[in-house]
Formats: structure tokens, sequence, C-alpha cells
């Protein structure tokens, strides 16, 4: 794999070093990277069992792509299941994500995440404390687990069974001082004891990003710090023809007085922006006002 | 005339043909020798069962042509003897050479002129399959010229240099080659510069449609940079009308091209029977239930073009493209990615052109009538089977992906007609000749490397989704590039590559 050309390593005096990670009992002294910079934007982890459930896997999909919106970034652990729904949801985000192995970084376990693996690289970062060549022995993973609890502000558990590496995450996290959130689920569903446990032993529940990050007392923050966005006057021109009611290209186009491929363009931006929704058919649409559904 | 002296030792003739091989024809030796034994004519040198027949029909012409057949043994041999030959382009030959080993033609010429054509049983000439392929063969070997049949005149005529007889059955033919007599009335030669140059043909116009502004400029887009299209939408949006509109967009034929494409049809034995050349740029609409041997190319011995190469230089419309055969797309792929495809049979390899624009329709989901994607009752599971037949690799090489949306009552009397054909080609003339210009002085963007810090900056902040690979990622540069270039502007900037992700978004969801 062509990862292990662009690796490199960091160690613990480096900037780059995680600083939540410094502040556990026995940090690692050398991390293996490869991928972007790990920056120092605040880090959740969001882990849970390999054998999940559907809902499991859309939950952990959904709440790392929402905490990923709001400049979260993801660590996992890359396995089967809801690790792999994570990051996925925090590619989909457009945020950042850090993916944590058991083994060397040109090994990809397991091997079917080739492509997530290639994703990762691409906009995020893959960690290891494993040299390359490691091979992903069994007893790697609970010790690999320190360092997605380490690098974290809190661990999201979304589904586990009780006994699962999952489990171990957490609760290595509560022994680092960090915060625990557990994802509710089914009470007939194995993978939901794991979680319930938790709650049961005072984990905080959570059941939308925002109310994670509100535990962290980040959601006023991370909201007042982003500027309003500044519309180029195109786009404003665009925003101001726009309805609820889904329009034409063509339509929109010649209400704004542009050609259509301007208007085409336009609208991809507005959309990154999150203010048009594509709507099935062809047409295009204001996005319902940002936190309206949510607001109490 | 009467018949020579036979002597006790056998009697021998030697002209020249061309076998057909893929786009190719290669010069084929046909010797005759003519022996003691009970009457009999065969053909060795791996004939295919269409030249094994050829002693009957070449027997039946010579005798109504008023020459006598001689009552001997006959063998013919077309060499090189481990070349497969198909086809009945060697009757001429086999019948002029039995002549000329008989004694009844006379003809110092002979082995200066390669010899096509199929006999009819009444000396007639009928048309072959690659008369063009023929004739360059000819020149290419250095012959003076090239005898064939009257109808194949006219593609044949388009290679100079050298001479070309148009025979109308097999009297003209011994004619020319015994005497020297051209046969009357051989039309004077165009060449395809001057075809083209005069040519009205004018397909169906882009003005004929309402709306659908995002599919259109789709459209222009990949006529500019030579992308391929996938358009998805309800039945009855106007799909297959765009679709049969895109080469009328697309900048006419270079010569060259022209003669790559009749190349094809003439091998193919589509080339209509009065035209000489391939004028506008092909269109083809091979059906759903095509077998991957008529769309790549096939059959035996000897394989034929298929219609991804009856649409080179032209397009290729797949309707209803998720419900051809998985192992008919998967055979696109590299087609698509070289512009030739091989075909191998047996022990024949052949290479035929296949550079197209590939525009691909689909439904959105399975539900009969017009309902689209707005409500659609189709299972979820079989709308997952549906889409998933298109698979990742091929719509990774679907540069652009648009939806056309079924137009309400209302916004067909609001939308007018797009612009006419000659408008838009225009533009996509103007854009490949400033991406020409372009070209000699900085290379194409090979990809995502080579953009600006801010534009990748933009890039990743867009499409950090897990569909994009990274192939798809330099397409997409790509596209942007065409765009940038339809803009006719050097830098490619962030308008370019958003309208450019505006494409390339896989249009149904692919969670």
């Amino acid at each position: 794999m062509g990862g292990f050309m662009t690796s490199r390593t960091i160690r613990r005096r480096d900037a780059e070093y995680p600083a939540l990670l410094r502040e556990i009992p026995g940090p690692p002294d050398l991390l293996w990277l490869s991928g972007t910079r790990l920056d120092a934007a605040p880090a959740l982890a969001v882990v849970g069992s390999r054998k999940a459930s559907r809902y499991g896997l859309e939950a952990a999909f959904w709440l790392a792509k929402e905490l990923s919106l709001s400049g979260i970034t993801i660590v996992s652990g890359m396995a089967k299941g809801i690790d792999a729904a994570a990051h996925k949801g925090a590619l989909a985000g457009g945020g950042t994500t850090v993916a944590v192995l058991g083994c060397g970084l040109d090994i990809c376990y397991p091997a079917r995440h080739k492509d997530l693996l290639r994703q990762i690289k691409h906009c995020g970062t893959v960690v290891t404390e494993y040299p390359p060549g490691t091979r992903p022995l069994p007893h790697h993973f609970p010790v690999r687990n320190r360092i997605i609890a380490g690098m974290s502000l809190g661990v999201v558990l979304v589904e586990a069974a009780p006994a699962g590496g999952a489990m171990i995450t957490a609760r290595l996290a509560m022994e680092f001082g960090r915060e625990v959130f557990a994802v509710p689920g089914a009470v007939h569903s194995p993978v939901s004891r794991g979680p319930h446990m938790l709650v049961r032993d005072g984990a905080r529940l959570v059941a939308s990003a925002d109310q994670i990050l509100e535990d962290l007392g980040m959601l006023r923050s991370l909201q007042t710090d982003q500027p309003p966005p500044v519309l180029h006057p195109d786009e404003a021109r665009v925003l101001s023809v726009l309805e609820a009611e889904p329009l034409l290209l063509d339509l929109i186009a010649r209400r704004a007085g542009m050609p259509v491929s301007t208007a085409a363009a336009v609208l991809v931006k507005l959309e990154l922006q999150s203010l048009v929704s594509r709507r099935p058919g062809g047409r295009y649409a204001a996005a319902v006002e940002a936190g309206a559904d949510q607001s109490p | 005339m009467s018949p020579p002296a036979v002597s006790v030792h056998g009697m021998f003739a030697k002209v020249s043909s061309v076998a057909v091989v893929g786009l190719d024809a290669r010069p084929v030796d046909v010797e005759i020798d003519i022996g003691g034994g009970l009457p009999d004519f065969r053909v060795v040198g791996l004939p295919s069962a269409a030249v094994k027949e050829a002693p009957r029909r070449v027997r039946a012409a010579v005798v109504n042509s008023g020459r006598q057949w001689p009552m001997r043994k006959v063998t013919a041999s077309l060499a090189p003897g481990d070349l497969r030959k198909d086809g009945v382009l060697f009757d001429l030959p086999l019948a002029v050479g039995v002549l000329a080993a008989f004694g009844q033609l006379n003809s110092p010429a002979l082995n200066r002129y390669g010899l096509v054509g199929e006999l009819a049983l009444d000396g007639s000439l009928r048309p072959i399959r690659g008369a063009l392929a023929a004739a360059l063969a000819a020149r290419d070997q250095g012959w003076d010229g090239i005898v064939l049949p009257r109808q194949n005149l006219p593609e044949a005529g388009l290679v100079t240099g050298i001479q070309v007889i148009g025979a109308a059955d097999l009297s003209e033919a011994l004619a020319f080659l015994g005497e020297g007599r051209v046969p009357g009335d051989q039309p004077g030669r165009v060449c395809a510069a001057e075809m083209l140059r005069c040519s009205n043909y004018v397909g169906p116009d882009m003005s004929d449609v309402r709306g659908q502004a995002q599919a259109l400029r789709a459209l222009e887009i990949a006529a500019a940079g030579s992308h391929n299209v996938l358009m998805v939408g309800p039945p009855g949006c106007g799909k297959t009308m765009m679709a049969q509109r895109m080469p009328g967009i697309m900048p006419p034929l270079t010569e060259e091209e022209a003669i790559e494409a009749t190349r094809v049809w003439s091998v193919a034995g589509m080339l209509p029977i009065d035209q000489a050349l391939i004028i506008g740029r092909p269109f083809r609409a091979p059906h759903h239930h095509a077998s991957a041997a008529a769309l790549i190319g096939g059959g035996s011995p000897l394989p034929r073009p298929g219609e991804i190469s009856l649409a080179h230089r032209g397009v290729l419309f797949l309707d209803e493209l998720p419900l051809f055969s998985r192992l008919v797309l998967e055979a696109l792929r590299q087609p698509l990615e070289e512009g030739s495809v091989r075909v191998v049979r047996q022990a024949t390899r052949v290479e035929f052109p296949a550079a197209f624009c590939l525009v691909g329709a689909a439904n959105p989901c399975l539900c009969p009538g017009p309902s689209g994607s707005a409500g659609c009752a189709c299972p979820p599971g079989r709308l997952d089977a549906y889409r998933s037949r298109l698979s990742g690799p091929l719509l990774d090489r679907i540069d652009l992906q648009v939806e056309v949306p079924r137009l309400t009552p209302d916004e067909l009397f609001d939308l007018e007609p797009a612009e006419s054909s000659a408008v838009i080609r225009d533009r996509v003339i103007a854009a490949r000749a400033f991406r020409r210009r372009r070209l000699e002085i900085e290379k194409d963007p090979a990809g995502v490397s080579d953009l600006a810090p801010a534009l990748r900056r933009f890039l990743r902040h867009a499409t950090s989704s897990a569909e994009d690979s990274a192939r798809g990622m330099d397409r997409l540069v790509k596209v942007a590039r065409s765009i940038a270039d339809l803009a006719l502007t050097d830098e490619i900037d962030e308008q370019h590559l958003a309208e450019a992700l505006q494409y390339r978004r896989p249009v149904w969801g692919a969670l």
C-alpha cells in the first residue's frame, strides 16, 4: 500500500502530539501517522460493537456526521460495524476523522475497509503506535483503545456487548476523567446491554449531537464562533429567488438573471453551506432554517 | 476463344486479393492450379464456410458470363495458408485466376491489381464489406489499383494514389484486365474533404427541447471535453430526444475522423450503398437486450465491429442503462478508457476503434408510468438491486451525471425552447480550439494535485463524502477544465469546480 510511503512519526514532545493524550498514564512515546496533520480541534470518540444492528449503524453515522458538522473531530478504531459507520459519518459531515489502528500503517485491517482507509488518509489521519509491518494481534486492540479514549474529550458508546472492546474504551475514558456518553437502544437487543449498563452506572444518555455538545459546554461557543456566512453577490441573488417550493434550474437561472452554468455552480456552493437543498426531480429549494426543527 | 492445348503438366496462375481482418485488409495470393483428375474445384487455405461455397458461385458465374469452365481438377490456394479467410470477396479473384490458368485471359496487368468481389450466379458483381479497407491495403501494397464491384466504387474511391476500377460484372473486370478497357461511366472521384464541405447534413435540432437547461449544459460540456453523460429521469422526460440531438452539437467530422468511421461501417457492411462516406457523427442506440458480442464486436470466424465501434467518433446511446446485462456493462470499461476494443476469437485477435461519447439514460426507479421519483412505490430491496446494477467503476467513467426532471405543465408553458444546435456547436468548436491552443503551451491537469492550494481546499471541503474515489476526483478536475475551456479561460477557478461538482454527485443517494 502507498500509505507506508507517506507515513511519518511524531514523539511526545512534538507540537502535533495530541495534548489530551499526554495526560493519560502511560501514553505512547511514538506515534506513526498517515494522512493530514492532527489538528487541535476538539475530538470525540464514537465507538461500538462490530456486530451492530442497522439502527446502531445509522445512529453512529448520524451522530458522527452532526458532530463533524459542528467542527468536532471523530476518533474511532476502524473496526467493522459502529467504528466504520462513525468514520463514514464524519467524512460525510465534511470534518476530519482519526482512525487508531491496532496494527502497522501498511496493513489494512479489516481488509474490506481498504477504501475507507484510503479516504481517511485523504481527509483525516490514521494513527498507530505499532511500527509498519506489525500484524493486528488480538492483544493490540485493548492497548490501542487507551489511545482512542486518551485523545478524546469523551467517548460516545453506540452499541456494545457488556464484554466488548468498546466497553474497555468507555471504562478507560472514565479512568482518564473524560465524559462517557451512551446511546440508548432496543431493550431486547444484546448490543444494547453495554450502553444501558453504562447509563445505570451514571453515564450520560444522549440522543442527539446537540445534547453531547451541550454536555461538553460547547454548544454555545461553537455556534457563536461561526461568523455569519459572507455571501457572494451571485449567491445572494440565487438565494433571493429561491422559495420553499422546489424550482427548476432553468427558472432559477432566468429569475436570477444569470447563465445556467453560473447558477449551477452557485447552487453547489450554497448547498455546501446548507442554504439550499437539492430535491428529487432535479429541483432546488431554500433549505429549512437550520435548527428550526430542533427548537423546543 | 479456343481452349488452349492441355499440357501434361498442370496449368498455373496467381492473382492478388485481400482478406479483411478486423478493420485491416491483408494481402492474399490466390493461386490456381489446374491439374489432371476428375472435374473438381476446391479451395484450401483456412477458408470459412462462405469461402468454401465460392466454387459453386464462381463456376456458375464463369459459365453464365459466356466463358468455358475447365473440366479438370482445379485447386485454389489462398496464401498465407495460416490466415483465416472469411467472406465472399474471393469470388472475383478465384474466377479470374481460373480463367488465367486455363489460358482464357492473357493479362500482363494481372498481378499489378488487387481483385475483390462477390459473384452472383449470372456473373454480375455484388458489393462487399470492407471495400475501403481493401483499397487502402492495395495502396499500401504498391499495386497499381484495385478492381471491385461497381457499388463499392464510391467508398473505395476515397483512396487516392491508385486506380480504383468498379466493374458491374465479371465480363467488365475481364475486359479491363485483359484489354485495359475501363468500364463505362466511372464516376469522377470526390475527395473526403470535399464531400464533408459540400454535405448539407442536418440532424434533429436541439431547439426542439423545452427547458432541461441542466441536462443540455451537461451535454454541451460533454461535447466540448469528450466526456460521458448519464441522464436520470422518469420516462418521457426527454432523455432520448436530447441524446439523439447530441451528435448535432459536436463539431463536424474531420476528414480523418470521417474516414475512420467509414472504415468501420464498411467492414460491418452497414454503409448505405449510395453513400461513400459517413458524413454526420454516428448515433447508435442498441437495445438493452443486446449481447456483449453485438455491442463490443465479435462473431466467428472473424470478428466484426460491434455497436461501440459503429459509434466511433459519434454517440453511443444506451437507454435503460441499468437493464443492460452486467457482463455488457463491465465490457464497456476498457473501451471507455482506451478508445478502442480488442476482440479475441480463437486464433484471431483484432482491434476496433471505439472512441465514442457514451450517453446513458436511466429511470430513477422501476415504477411503471410517469410517477417518477416523487411518488415512487418501489420496494427498497428491488430499488437497491436496480441501482446497484451500475457498478462503481463504470459510474466512475461517466463524468457528468444529471437528473432530468419531468416538467409540470406550468413549467412547460413557462420555459422557452433551447438554443439551436448550431449555436451550441459553435461554442463547442470554440472550446475545442481554445483547448488545442492551450495544450501547445501547457499540459492538461492530471488531477487534484495540479490544482492551486485554495482550490484543493475547496474541493476537500466539498467532497469528503464516502462516494468519491481518487479516480472520481481526478475526473472532476477534468470536467472543471472542460468548463473552463468553454469559458475560454486559462485557469480553473472555484466557479468551474463548483459547476463540475453539480454534475459529479450521484444523482441517486448512494448510501
